[in-house]
């Protein structure tokens, strides 16, 4: 969609051009036709144009003047007289029925699909590099140490996804690889715009692969070095935040257990203590006391328990053995830009200059029936 | 006797802009641009019919008669019909009158004679 952006911003140019040198221009297209003519005709044919174009006031019609008579063949204006009356040599039936209108459709589809193609030239090549990443399971069978972070792999990747993604993260990747922006002055620092970091995610790409054990990152750059550096950082950080996330996991659960535990044990103690008293005053309910604190110590055993589960875990988290990603294939220098896709361009001018030349074809044939129509009800 | 000549569909369509202004002023001239505009025909097309029909004597023309000093501009040159050229014009119109009144609009865009 950019490239035929691009390729419509540089047609647009090149008509705003035209535009504003349209009398230049007119005026030097129709002396060269005109001196291209035989020489009885030439000057006064030169002359007679000049005045036409300078009795113009728009200059689209000073162009569409003057471009004609110079698609137009010198044979046309051969006056002699075989021409003036030797029947023509293509069949009145075709003359009749499409009249000059095939080469119109056809010149329009191959001038555009041609100038589409040339633009194609102007508009920046882009590099893609891509890494492919693969989820490891965890080296340690479930059944032996339980992982905090329950999650399927897919999901925490999401959640990874939007911290690489994040503000913060992208920022200090375009700063370290001076994407997006001019080179600043000596000492100079350039903040990175909102809209360096929107554009950084859409040169971003991120695929889970079909076999469900892999995904890619790809980034999509001009030069091919710097597309394969940030698509191996891009790896690098994926895993790296990761592996920090998974951490991030067992920590928190393990201080969430940490608070049970000493919540537990203060009621515990305290249990303790009014049982010790209900003992020494005979309280009549010192055996449902009894009962609660077994109760609560049962749960802060189990709490013990899981903390010690927990301590391995995160053990297993620090020393890698858990869930991880490793790079399967790194980001390699792309030889090839993946766009413009020339063919593509050229193919959506052609369609552009077709469509052009049937709208040409049936308002300039509706137009002129209706003509005829009105001048046969008036003859 | 009015000259016959080759009448191709733009041709027939100058003729029909030529005879509009006829029918209005017998002596009416038109330059280039306007018989483009009227016609809705594109130079390229326009000035080769009118030099083959001003060489067969359908049209007459003159330059604009100020100079081109006095005027400031360049002179234009303006083409009227003559009298073959609006029996010519008249004749064509003739010929496709029936297709019209049948419904049927399909003119015949050229003809060839001698």
């Amino acid at each position: 969609m950019s490239q035929l952006m691009g390729v419509g911003v540089l047609l647009g140019g090149l008509v705003a051009v035209l535009l504003a040198f349209a009398p230049q221009v007119s005026g030097s297209l129709v002396r060269s036709r005109a001196r291209r003519l035989p020489r009885t005709l030439s000057p006064r044919m030169e002359e007679e144009w000049l005045a036409e174009l300078d009795a113009m006031l728009s200059r689209p019609s000073q162009l569409a003047f003057a471009i004609a008579l110079t698609l137009t063949r010198r044979h046309s204006f051969s006056i002699d007289e075989d021409s003036l009356f030797a029947t023509p040599s293509r069949p009145p039936v075709t003359v009749a029925t499409i009249g000059g209108w095939p080469s119109v459709l056809i010149a329009s589809t191959m001038a555009f699909a041609a100038i589409a193609y040339g633009a194609s030239f102007l508009v920046l090549p882009m590099y893609l590099s891509t890494a492919r990443i693969r989820v490891v399971p965890s080296r340690i069978p479930e059944a032996f140490v339980e992982s905090p972070v329950r999650l399927p792999w897919h999901d925490r990747l999401q959640r990874v996804s939007e911290q690489v993604l994040s503000q913060t993260s992208l920022e200090r990747l375009i700063l370290d690889a001076d994407l997006y922006r001019a080179i600043p002055p000596a000492g100079a620092a350039v903040p990175v715009s909102a809209g360096d970091i929107a554009r950084m995610r859409r040169d971003i790409d991120f695929q889970l692969l079909p076999d469900g054990q892999s995904f890619e990152v790809s980034y999509l750059s001009p030069d091919p070095q710097t597309a394969m550096k940030v698509a191996e950082r891009l790896a690098g950080l994926y895993i790296k935040t990761s592996v920090a996330d998974r951490e991030l996991i067992a920590h928190a659960s393990s201080q969430f257990l940490d608070a049970q535990i000493d919540d537990v044990r203060s009621r515990l103690l305290s249990q303790a203590a009014e049982i010790r008293s209900a003992v020494d005053v005979h309280a009549p309910d010192v055996d449902v006391e009894r009962l609660e604190h077994e109760q609560l110590t049962s749960i802060y055993r189990g709490l013990l328990m899981k903390r010690e589960h927990l301590l391995i875990s995160a053990n297993l988290e620090q020393r890698a053995l858990g869930e991880w990603f490793t790079v399967l294939d790194p980001a390699r220098v792309p030889e090839t830009p993946i766009s413009p896709n020339r063919l593509l361009i050229a193919g959506e001018g052609a369609a552009a200059g077709f469509f052009l030349g049937v709208t040409m074809m049936l308002a300039g044939r509706r137009g002129s029936f209706q003509r005829l129509k009105k001048a046969m009800a008036r003859t | 006797m009015p000259p016959t000549v080759r009448l191709s569909h733009q041709g027939l369509r100058m003729l029909l802009a030529f005879l509009d202004a006829f029918n209005e002023d017998v002596r009416a001239e038109l330059a280039g641009a306007e018989l483009m505009r009227l016609a809705r025909l594109s130079s390229g097309t326009l000035y080769p019919i009118l030099l083959r029909f001003e060489k067969a004597g359908l049209f007459e023309s003159r330059w604009e008669e100020e100079t081109p000093e006095s005027l400031g501009r360049p002179r234009r040159r303006f083409y009227r019909l003559t009298h073959a050229g609006a029996q010519v014009a008249h004749d064509a119109l003739g010929e496709l009158s029936p297709p019209i009144s049948d419904g049927a609009f399909k003119p015949r865009l050229s003809r060839a004679s001698r």
